[in-house]
């Protein structure tokens, strides 16, 4: 095995370049299109300016909320700036909440306690509108519905005295306990996500598989060079023989490649597991004997350049990471059958395809010819 | 002594080689010639343990070929006819990457010395910057590396110039003096008879045999 790395560093040598593009490619399209995607959801959010009037507890709370908003970006700003902005269209639209808000809420008042100033390009100003008063009547009504239990308290002299903050304060509670209800079930260990939910939803080990079958079937094609160099009837003589030769190299392949996953575990942000590792490298093997096996089958490289291009394409279709087709899948299950990169998509060590892979890959160690040539 | 016992070899129906027998000592160059398509280069095959015959033996000293196959490629030189080495590779790196999956250790001094009894000197040059003439060299260079007893040439000097040519020639003779057995395929009727103790005749041809018969070359026919 050293002898097959001394060796195969000759040709690495000469083929750095090459290698270390094919080798962070990977990465550099994953993380192109996650970034890419993000930047694109940050720029579909409507820019809003809001006017505090006055800074309170009430105003905080509002704006928190509509910070937590996917719909738009909430900048906060003087009236004067917030004015300008929305004249040279940075803003869609500007909300200005007036002093005595929290006051005017707490009376249960809902109205003039936000003033909206759109220009003639505000597409949005009226779903921000109907967004923002929605948030001030949920307020009003937690308010009314605050001084109405303390009225039933009192008409009814009750034991327990409740003040309105309090009462304010359990119905937030009660809010939040039954949004934990409705909340997404957490593996044990994990943390809750902090950021705000996106639109679009990459499926990143799926991203990986993708790009790296691409690049592991390109990185494949030195089995074509080799074989085509006529060099492979002198391993007859030699203590090594092709076929073996050909699995050494794939394994220092492998090897390679296992290297880039478990850089990809840490790169990608993802928590780092044993098991991951092993949904990892379970795809690696099987992508890897697969397009040694699809590269033995091929004389000539630009052929095997597009038969591998068109493969990942249409791993890329019929996994449905790139373009959802879960409607399609519904009713084809097969696809997933097929799909090599289905489990690594699902989080699960990749069992039947590397079963059959390696199975193939013994069968063809033992073929018969090959003791002979 | 390498002995070929009355083999036989068909391609299906055809027959390429029919009751061959001879045997080669050590220090002996054998030629063998013949029209295209005569089964030289499946005698050398046959000889090299890549090609089983249909019938007949095939031995050296005490190892058969179908029992100790192994055993006896270890102690072959194969010089195949197109020119097996590494183009994206140098000199020295072709050359040390067959030492390093070859039978032996060779040092990289030792590795040089060979390519430079050869006249093959630019041992930091890439391959594909190289002559056909000096391909050629190190084509032989490799097949070397394990010092083996018998070299099969499978038209080793074909499209080169004739420097390399009689610098090749001229190589082979050292090895006939270390007592290597060498059997040598060429087209060139004025190497053959020039560089062999025997020739051996495939086909049926008469024109090789008319040539061979006025140098006054020992002949084995074989049609």
């Amino acid at each position: 095995m050293k002898a097959i790395f001394v060796t195969r560093m000759f040709f690495w040598k000469k083929q750095w370049p090459n290698l270390l593009f094919w080798f962070a490619f990977p990465f550099v399209a994953c993380l192109s299109i996650i970034h890419l995607t993000d930047r694109i959801q940050e720029d579909v959010q409507v820019p809003v300016g809001f006017v505090l009037e006055e800074e309170t507890l009430k105003t905080d709370e509002l704006l928190q909320k509509l910070e937590q908003s996917d719909l738009i970006t909430p900048t906060l700003l003087t009236e004067e700036e917030a004015i300008h902005q929305l004249q040279i269209h940075e803003l869609d639209s500007v909300f200005i909440i007036h002093e005595g808000y929290e006051e005017q809420i707490r009376k249960g008042n809902r109205n003039n306690l936000v003033t909206g100033i759109k220009s003639n390009m505000s597409f949005a100003y009226s779903s921000v509108k109907e967004m923002v008063i929605s948030m001030v009547q949920e307020e009003t009504v937690r308010s009314k519905a605050a001084y109405t239990v303390m009225g039933l308290n009192e008409q009814y002299s009750g034991s327990d005295s409740w003040s309105y903050d309090e009462i304010i304060d359990e119905t937030y509670e009660v809010q939040q306990q039954e949004n934990l209800i409705t909340s997404n079930l957490l593996f044990n260990d994990s943390v809750e996500a902090t950021e705000k939910p996106s639109f679009i939803e990459w499926n990143t080990w799926g991203l990986w598989a993708i790009f790296g079958l691409l690049s592991t079937l390109l990185l494949m094609d030195w089995i074509i060079k080799e074989k085509n160099s006529n060099t492979f009837i002198r391993f007859s003589f030699i203590k090594i023989p092709w076929h073996r030769y050909l699995l050494y190299t794939l394994i220092l392949y492998f090897l390679a490649f296992s290297l880039t996953d478990l850089l990809a575990i840490f790169i990608l942000d993802e928590t780092f597991s044993v098991r991951i590792l092993m949904v990892l490298l379970s795809f690696r093997l099987t992508a890897l004997i697969m397009s040694f096996f699809l590269a033995l089958l091929f004389n000539n490289r630009l052929v095997y350049y597009g038969v591998a291009f068109a493969i990942t394409l249409f791993i890329s279709v019929i996994s449905g990471v790139i373009i959802p087709i879960d409607g399609l899948i519904s009713n084809l299950h097969w696809l997933e059958g097929i799909n090599p990169i289905n489990a690594i998509q699902n989080n699960e060590v990749t069992i039947s395809w590397l079963f059959i892979t390696i199975l193939g890959l013994l069968l063809w160690l033992i073929r018969k010819e090959y003791h002979y040539a | 002594m390498l002995k070929v016992q009355r083999i036989h070899k068909k391609y299906g129906k055809t027959t390429v080689l029919n009751n061959l027998s001879f045997s080669i000592a050590p220090g002996e160059i054998i030629g063998l010639v013949g029209e295209n398509g005569a089964g030289k280069s499946t005698l050398l095959k046959l000889l090299a343990t890549i090609e089983k015959p249909t019938s007949g033996k095939l031995s050296y000293k005490e190892l058969t070929y179908d029992k100790k196959r192994k055993e006896v490629r270890k102690r072959i030189g194969y010089v195949p006819q197109d020119v097996a080495i590494w183009d994206d590779l140098t000199v020295k790196e072709n050359m040390k990457f067959f030492e390093k999956l070859s039978w032996v250790n060779k040092s990289e001094d030792e590795l040089f010395q060979l390519c430079k009894d050869m006249n093959l000197d630019r041992w930091k040059d890439p391959v594909k910057n190289l002559s056909g003439g000096m391909k050629r060299k190190l084509n032989l260079a490799i097949s070397l590396i394990h010092d083996p007893e018998i070299l099969l040439l499978d038209e080793p000097t074909v499209g080169i110039d004739l420097k390399s040519r009689k610098e090749i020639g001229a190589y082979l003779q050292t090895l006939k003096e270390q007592q290597k057995m060498i059997v040598y395929i060429s087209h060139d009727m004025d190497e053959i008879t020039e560089l062999c103790d025997r020739v051996i005749c495939i086909g049926s041809d008469p024109f090789y045999k008319n040539v061979l018969e006025e140098s006054g070359k020992k002949m084995i026919i074989c049609k």
